[in-house]
């Protein structure tokens, strides 16, 4: 049986005049990892830090296991934390920073003793017990951090950008560690980051939220597959936005004029009737030069790597789009010439306030 | 060497001369055998230490002022941890204004301090005047706790106590297990400038003293009045190895540039 972990029920917090959270509702299953994404200041963070219970919320319930949590202070909620900057005791070591989650449960000293030295080869620091934090790599820091968290066997882990202080590579390598680790242990977390390559790699599920609002909340897939409105499509992964209208509708099946062509998709879940005005939200690297399809026209050229990345102005339209070719072997395109493309799979969006 | 070297050690050598040659001459007088002070001493002698010991002025006078010192350095330190705690950790408004006021003695010349304390506590019908210095003293140190110990906060980052929070630890066990061992140079610092502070007090001391309390600066004061001879030099000297000691203790301990560099 899949148990609810978290409920968030409602929930709104404003700080002065601003409003952080905005009636904001989800739920996390028993051993689900759920990543809060969005831009800074959209209010994932105050979410986090209201599941925590370093804020009350003004309206709506946490609840955790059941229970409500509202007036629960964070000591006595039984959750683990990650900061961003680690927020390891300086002037203990390893050994006591771990430690101290059970010896403010009073556990006794010979168990504290081996679920510390398990925990720690969990997160592969054995032998590491009496260096002092600032003996440590940021990397290492971060096990040591999360460690501390899980050690207490927490009802939930909540991870605050943990990995944004870490270079490139180790946070590559630390994303499959937390989740390997998060799997292995069957344990609730809830993730926040700004980062979508770290949310699609590593979620369950994700939530996007913008100005205080969850969005949307689904599966990387879906949320990449089936964004619910321009943001959204936006804001995960590369997006062109090509204004287009609705010109049919069959069951799932919608057609959608963009320009002078007419592009077919499914769109289940968005009600749309003939006449909205929509987006078409394609992909730079599902779009390919065809022998029919959408005209533009090259206006530029860029080389990337592994890609070759290519600036095209539709014709008939005030749009110009990013297209990527990987391994590309078919005819040259050149600077100024006039192509036909076939935009791949595309989803389709209401535009904001349609 | 260039010239603008030269000059530039010149110029720092006389600096160092001019604040430490009248601290030498002192240091020498208090070894000079004669009853008189009047060029350098034709031999060295300890009698003048000898007759300081035995003089109960000075000796009640340094007595009061430990008392006085170790009182108010830890109702200083103590009122001080608290209110920095709340100074750094509520991000602005009123308590951030606290800040200012508790700082504000600094701003009073301690002469107008000690008057303004006469008056106050003659006032409220206070007459023990060991109680009454304590209290003055209290007043004058209590800036540099708070400015000591503002400045130790602000380097502690707030997530670490929220760490140990969300690890099961009450407040009063994050302060005691976190908060405490994490400050601790820096309180190290404050219980000695207080104390340093309160010991060479004269201005405020001068106003709250009376004939059954005075400290070590009224005593020699007074007594310098009378008669001048090297026991003065003597008490200068007990003054100067006991601060010298404390100012080492805060160099070892926290670093003398964060005590007096910050704000």
């Amino acid at each position: 049986m899949v148990e609810e972990k978290v409920v968030v029920e409602n929930v709104s917090k404003r700080f002065g005049r601003t409003v952080a959270v905005d009636g904001i509702s989800f739920k996390v299953m028993k051993g689900e990892f759920l990543t809060l994404l969005g831009p800074s200041g959209c209010g994932k963070t105050t979410t986090l830090r209201l599941v925590a219970g370093f804020y009350k919320p003004d309206k709506g319930n946490i609840i955790i296991d059941g229970k409500v949590m509202n007036d629960i202070p964070v000591y006595k909620r039984n959750i683990g934390i990650v900061f961003q900057n680690y927020a390891l005791f300086p002037h203990m070591t390893v050994f006591e920073n771990v430690a101290f989650g059970l010896r403010m449960r009073k556990t006794p000293e010979d168990e504290v003793r081996r679920r510390v030295k398990t925990m720690l080869e969990t997160v592969g620091l054995a032998g590491m017990e009496e260096r002092y934090p600032r003996q440590l790599s940021g990397g290492q820091q971060q096990r040591v951090a999360l460690a501390r968290a899980l050690v207490i066997e927490p009802d939930v882990l909540l991870l605050d950008e943990p990995l944004s202080n870490l270079d490139l590579k180790l946070r590559l390598q630390m994303r499959k560690e937390i989740r390997r680790i998060q799997k292995r242990l069957g344990i609730t977390a809830i993730y926040v980051t700004h980062d979508q390559g770290e949310a699609l790699s590593m979620s369950d599920r994700v939530a996007v939220m913008n100005q205080g609002k969850i969005i949307q909340i689904g599966s990387p897939t879906e949320i990449y597959e089936k964004p619910v409105d321009s943001f959204v499509a936006d804001f995960i992964g590369e997006a062109n936005l090509i204004d287009g209208r609705v010109e049919m509708v069959e069951g799932e099946r919608v057609g959608v004029r963009v320009g002078d062509t007419l592009l077919e998709t499914t769109a289940d879940h968005l009600r749309l009737k003939k006449g909205d005005e929509v987006f078409v939200v394609a992909r730079p690297e599902r779009i390919r030069p065809s022998r029919e399809g959408i005209e533009a026209v090259v206006e530029d050229a860029e080389f990337l790597g592994q890609v070759r990345r290519y600036y095209l102005r539709l014709t008939g339209l005030d749009a110009t789009i990013k297209m990527d070719l990987v391994n590309y072997v078919g005819e040259e395109i050149n600077v100024g010439q006039k192509i036909r493309l076939n935009l791949g799979r595309f989803a389709v969006v209401k535009k904001d306030g349609g | 060497m260039d010239g603008g070297l030269i000059l530039k050690r010149a110029y720092v050598a006389a600096f160092f001369l001019f604040i430490f040659f009248p601290l030498g001459v002192t240091v020498l007088i208090s070894l000079d055998p004669r009853d008189y002070v009047f060029g350098l001493p034709p031999s060295i002698s300890f009698r003048w230490y000898q007759s300081f010991i035995e003089n109960d002025t000075f000796v009640n006078g340094l007595t009061t002022s430990l008392i006085v010192a170790s009182i108010s350095m830890i109702i200083s330190t103590s009122v001080g941890i608290f209110a920095s705690y709340s100074i750094t950790r509520s991000g602005k408004g009123f308590m951030k204004n606290l800040g200012t006021y508790f700082l504000s003695p600094l701003l009073v010349p301690t002469l107008v301090t000690g008057i303004a304390l006469l008056m106050y506590l003659k006032q409220l019908g206070m007459l023990n005047s060991l109680i009454n210095l304590v209290v003055g003293h209290t007043v004058i140190t209590l800036p540099y706790s708070v400015r000591v110990l503002t400045a130790v906060f602000s380097t502690l980052d707030p997530s670490i106590e929220e760490a140990a929070m969300s690890l099961g630890a009450s407040p009063l066990k994050v302060f005691s297990k976190i908060v405490l061992p994490m400050i601790r140079p820096g309180l190290m610092a404050a219980t000695i400038f207080t104390f340093s502070e309160s010991l060479n007090d004269y201005a405020v001391s001068i106003f709250l003293s009376d004939s059954n309390s005075y400290t070590f600066s009224v005593a020699l004061f007074s007594y310098l009045k009378a008669v001048f001879d090297p026991s003065i030099a003597v008490a200068s000297v007990l003054l100067m190895a006991i601060t010298v000691v404390l100012i080492y203790a805060i160099e070892k301990t926290f670093g003398l540039d964060k005590v007096v560099g910050m704000w």
